[in-house]
């Protein structure tokens, strides 16, 4: 009893520190090859303690403690860990592929060079940590600097290729981003309010003391604080009309990067904005911000659609494809029941599939250095494996049968229809058709066509792809379509428990 | 002692009309010194009943963080980055991104808009439901943060130089503090000193982040690159 009452949380600061004392490392590292085995190494490592974590299926919190791992926190964790080290083999390939020192911009003409490598590992390392200390946050508090530090974290990983557009995605991510989460500080600081008179020695925004209270919180502030963190913690996650860093920042980021950012950080603010919610459902207002999640979710579909129809630079369009997922994610829960449910498969299906489709845009563009879809054709036949990922990528995305996407997104119809709420249903079913169609005609004009050989872009008969490449998106294609076929037991045991902490269930 | 947090909070607000009427971005960084201290004073006059070891330490990391780093690093970053850009060809669209003094809201309005942020923020004020936790100042003390988190808001969108914005999102935070003292339920210190370290490091990484932009800036005008403004 008692090693199990102390293993909780040591394995809760090895997760945290065995990233951030590896990243620290690295800063000061010069040797390119230590440092990408340290980044594989410590990703691995941490993909393992997560697994050892999950395995026990064991989530309790000990009482009064500020970190801990619960179901929901447990579950984002996952998700995180295995986009993070599945992405960190490509970003190991990657490095070994960039070319050193100066060199031209293909889109401007411009000069110029990297961030020197020790940062950019450096810096992949500590946003593990700072993401793996939003999931097992049991404070208020405390998630607001993780969060931010997320943000810290990751900024400088943006602009990895020093060019002025990368820096310009970078500084609006570093302000826009830190603006909407000082309004989630001002959200955390409203629910503390709320819970003003439970007296000095409750700590007041500790989540297990906020939802024992929840029923004597004065409703205002509540319903304050809960406005705010959706909107703070809502930028973050890129629900529109708060996601105008979004774009910037995976187009301009390199593949990795964007690929961590859909798969790893927007589910991780999402986290920020369940916690609130949890309080909220507690609380019984439940309803109130239902109703806020499916508005929101709507809007962030309806922008979504409106910028991938006529998008030519595929990378945004991957981006914007995000923002309607995470929309998806915020309706699923708003609607409650089998929708919470629903939009836990969401989640781990996006990620897996997006974070392949970022991998995958990455091998194209270093081939026909573009992120112009009018300038590919023929990736097929130039690039087989990464051609054939591109258009498996695209059914995945867009929801057809065989894979998870299908499986969820019938889920929250379905749940959305039970629920009474049959416009919400018409306009999110006629939303996912538009952007069907929209990315249709991108995705395969891209694939398919005759091959041109342009000057400066290798011949058709090119020496194959490296495996190094390659293999992470196809365990990301693999694992969404193994979510598709049916879904794990293990992973079913911890989405049951993800819908029943949020009130909701199959 | 109350009269005195009052006075302290009505100073604050000055400065935010003082911000909003600046263009001059050594003016911007000396009410942010300003500002830094106000909130020094600040957290021991809220709690002047009762000085705890925790109370003095929390201002002694304010002080440190808000009223010397911050300021420091951002006169650091003005002298960096307008060394640099006197120098070279005239500035083109691109250019004006990061250092025109080109408002897209003129002072006067913003002025104007600060008063009525102070004003409407006590009229909502007026009509909040203060529990009874609250301190006797906070029907001060919450309409002025709120009215400084409003300007700020509106220096981040309404000027085009990037340090500016970076001043917006400080005077945000510093709207957030003073919002947030007046709350009396007690964050922990841990918790208070890594907010605090986490706004220092965004200001950190803004400030290197305008020293590359201005560098790759720099690196177009000599190869003479540009393009219009069709970025966002």
């Amino acid at each position: 009893m008692s090693t199990a009452k102390r293993r909780g949380p040591v394995m809760v600061e090895a997760l945290v520190l065995i990233p951030a004392v590896l990243g620290t490392i690295c800063f000061f590292i010069r040797g390119p090859g230590i440092k990408r085995g340290l980044l594989v190494f410590g990703a691995g490592l941490h993909f393992l303690l997560v697994v050892s974590v999950w395995a026990t299926g064991n989530y309790n919190v000990p009482a009064g403690s500020w970190v801990g791992l619960d179901a929901l926190g447990t579950f984002f964790l996952g998700i995180t860990s295995l986009i993070f080290f599945i992405t960190s083999l490509y970003a190991a390939g990657y490095l070994s592929r960039e070319a050193k020192g100066m060199r031209k911009d293909f889109t401007e003409g411009g000069l110029f060079k990297n961030t020197p490598e020790q940062v950019f590992v450096g810096c992949y390392l500590l946003f593990l940590a700072a993401m793996t200390l939003v999931t097992v946050s049991q404070h208020m508090g405390l998630l607001w600097v993780a969060v931010e530090a997320t943000t810290l974290a990751s900024a400088p990983l943006i602009a990895f290729h020093r060019h002025h557009r990368a820096l310009e995605a970078m500084w609006k991510y570093l302000i826009i981003c830190s603006v909407g989460i000082a309004l989630a500080l001002l959200g955390t600081l409203s629910l503390g309010a709320a819970t003003g008179h439970l007296g000095e020695g409750a700590a007041p925004l500790l989540l297990a003391s906020l939802l024992e209270n929840a029923k004597s919180l004065d409703p205002t502030w509540v319903k304050l604080s809960f406005v705010l963190l959706l909107v703070g913690y809502g930028t973050k996650m890129g629900l529109a009309p708060f996601h105008t860093w979004l774009p910037d920042a995976h187009s301009e980021g390199p593949s990795a990067v964007s690929a961590l950012l859909s798969g790893a950080l927007l589910n991780v603010a999402f986290l920020g904005i369940l916690r609130a919610y949890q309080t909220l459902d507690a609380a019984g207002l439940a309803v109130f911000g239902g109703k806020l999640l499916i508005a929101f979710g709507l809007i962030s579909m309806a922008f979504a659609a409106a910028f991938i129809v006529r998008q030519n630079n595929f990378k945004r369009m991957l981006a914007y494809s995000s923002i309607e997922h995470m929309g998806i994610m915020a309706i699923g829960v708003g609607i409650g029941s089998a929708g919470i449910f629903g939009a836990g498969v969401h989640a781990i299906n996006h990620s897996l599939i997006k974070a392949m489709l970022f991998l995958t845009a990455g091998n194209i563009m270093a081939h026909y250095k573009t992120t112009n879809a009018k300038g590919v054709q023929g990736a097929i036949q130039v690039l087989p494996v990464s051609g054939v990922l591109w258009l498996v990528g695209f059914f995945a995305i867009t929801g057809v049968p065989p894979f998870g996407l299908f499986v969820s997104e019938f889920t929250i119809l379905k749940a959305t229809l039970d629920g009474g709420h049959s416009w919400v249903a018409i306009t999110y079913l006629f939303l996912l058709v538009v952007i069907f169609i929209a990315m249709a005609g991108t995705f395969f004009s891209m694939a398919q066509g005759p091959y041109e050989t342009k000057p400066g872009l290798a011949p058709a008969s090119n020496p194959g792809e490296p495996v190094s490449s390659t293999l992470s998106p196809i365990l990301l294609a693999v694992g969404t379509l193994i979510m598709g076929l049916s879904i794990p037991s293990f992973v079913k045991d911890i989405l049951d428990l993800f819908a029943k902490t949020l009130g909701g269930g199959l | 002692m109350i009269k005195g947090v009052e006075t302290l909070v009505v100073l604050f607000a000055l400065t935010n009309i003082y911000l909003l009427g600046t263009d001059r971005l050594g003016n911007q960084i000396r009410a942010i010194l300003m500002q830094g201290f106000l909130l020094f004073l600040f957290a021991i006059a809220a709690h002047s009943g009762h000085i705890t070891a925790h109370v003095l330490a929390l201002a002694a990391v304010v002080l440190a963080v808000k009223g010397i780093i911050i300021p420091w690093l951002l006169k650091k970053t003005l002298g960096v980055t307008t060394d640099t850009t006197t120098v070279g060809p005239p500035r083109s669209i691109k250019d004006d991104f990061a250092f025109s003094s080109q408002p897209h809201v003129g002072f006067g309005t913003s002025i104007t808009l600060g008063m009525i942020f102070i004003a409407g923020s006590f009229w909502v004020g007026a009509k909040l439901d203060y529990l009874p936790t609250f301190p006797d100042y906070a029907p001060f003390a919450i309409p002025v943060g709120i009215a400084t988190i409003l300007s700020g808001l509106l220096i981040v969108v309404g000027r085009m130089q990037a340090l500016s914005q970076a001043i917006g999102y400080l005077v945000i935070e510093n709207g957030v503090f003073v919002y947030g003292v007046s709350l009396s339920a007690g964050i922990p210190l841990m918790v208070e000193i890594g907010i605090l370290l986490d706004v220092l490091g965004s200001v950190m990484i803004m400030g290197i982040a305008l020293f590359h932009i201005n560098q790759s800036f720099a690196r177009i005008d000599v190869h003479g690159e540009e393009e219009g403004a069709g970025h966002g």
